[in-house]
């Protein structure tokens, strides 16, 4: 009687087996394979979004906080989508310098002056809030969408120049 | 959210509440400023009035659950930053509103 084959400890640490029908080929994957077999510290993180690919479920937070590592291997669509992501997001940080500008300039278009010294006190805060207030946004919206989808990030850069228009500055220009 | 942030989103609010405070203030003058001018209560531009004392608690709201599960440095700075915004939309809307007074007195 031919003795079954010896069980292979390490067959569930590696996700090689081209001959399983589980396994699907996906270019991230390729990508990570390639990578991973040549350093071998990457390994691990590569075989990570390889199982992620292959349950389908690639756009994962663990899937997109790894892409930075695979930069060099990224697909020229991949890259253009990088560059384009990067050129709007400068283009919205001009915009948002220039309603720095704009709230710097206008605010003393408006002429306010609290009746006492505690209220004159808070409006002058008030201003100075209001003239970080572009700057804030960029940064934080930026700061939490580092890792999250492009339409995010631009969803809420563009929210931003709705909310924050410096309608003293437009006002007076528009009289 | 931790301990550390329902204290910083308590502290604050202090903020919030003066930025209500200031909406209300205006709620209750701006119109009777406008009396003695002569101004009628439908010259009086109440949805701005209106949107100061409501839209601070709005920004604040937004600006907590949106940051809710960051960590405390960027929870913060999402709060302050609502609190910039909270400013610069309340001067948008003085200078809009007092744009659109109409003397008709």
């Amino acid at each position: 009687m031919p003795r079954p084959p010896a069980p292979d400890d390490d067959a569930a640490l590696r996700w090689d087996e081209l001959g399983d029908p589980s396994y699907v080929e996906s270019e991230t994957a390729a990508a990570v394979a390639s990578r991973a077999a040549a350093n071998a510290g990457a390994a691990n993180a590569g075989a990570v979004d390889m199982h992620g690919d292959g349950d389908g479920a690639g756009a994962g937070d663990s899937h997109r906080g790894s892409r930075s590592s695979l930069s060099p291997l990224m697909t020229p669509a991949v890259g253009r989508k990088s560059l384009a992501n990067t050129v709007l997001t400068a283009f919205f940080g001009l915009v948002y310098v220039a309603y720095s500008l704009g709230w710097i300039i206008g605010i003393n278009l408006v002429p306010l002056n609290g009746p006492t010294l505690v209220i004159e006190v808070m409006y002058q805060f008030s201003e100075f809030l209001t003239i970080l207030a572009s700057a804030m946004w960029f940064a934080s919206v930026l700061s939490l969408t580092r890792k999250g989808r492009a339409v995010h990030r631009f969803g809420w850069l563009a929210l931003g120049t709705l909310v924050l228009i410096p309608w003293p500055i437009v006002l007076g220009v528009l009289a | 959210m931790t301990g550390t942030h329902v204290g910083v989103t308590a502290l604050l609010s202090m903020v919030v509440g003066w930025f209500v405070f200031d909406g209300i203030a205006s709620l209750v003058s701006l119109p009777a400023f406008y009396a003695e001018l002569g101004v009628g209560p439908e010259g009086v531009p109440w949805a701005l009035l209106w949107s100061g004392v409501l839209l601070p608690v709005v920004f604040y709201a937004v600006a907590v659950v949106v940051a809710r599960r960051q960590p405390m440095p960027r929870f913060t700075i999402v709060l302050i930053t609502a609190l910039a915004a909270t400013a610069a939309v309340r001067l948008s809307i003085i200078a809009i509103a007092t744009g659109s007074i109409v003397l008709t007195a």
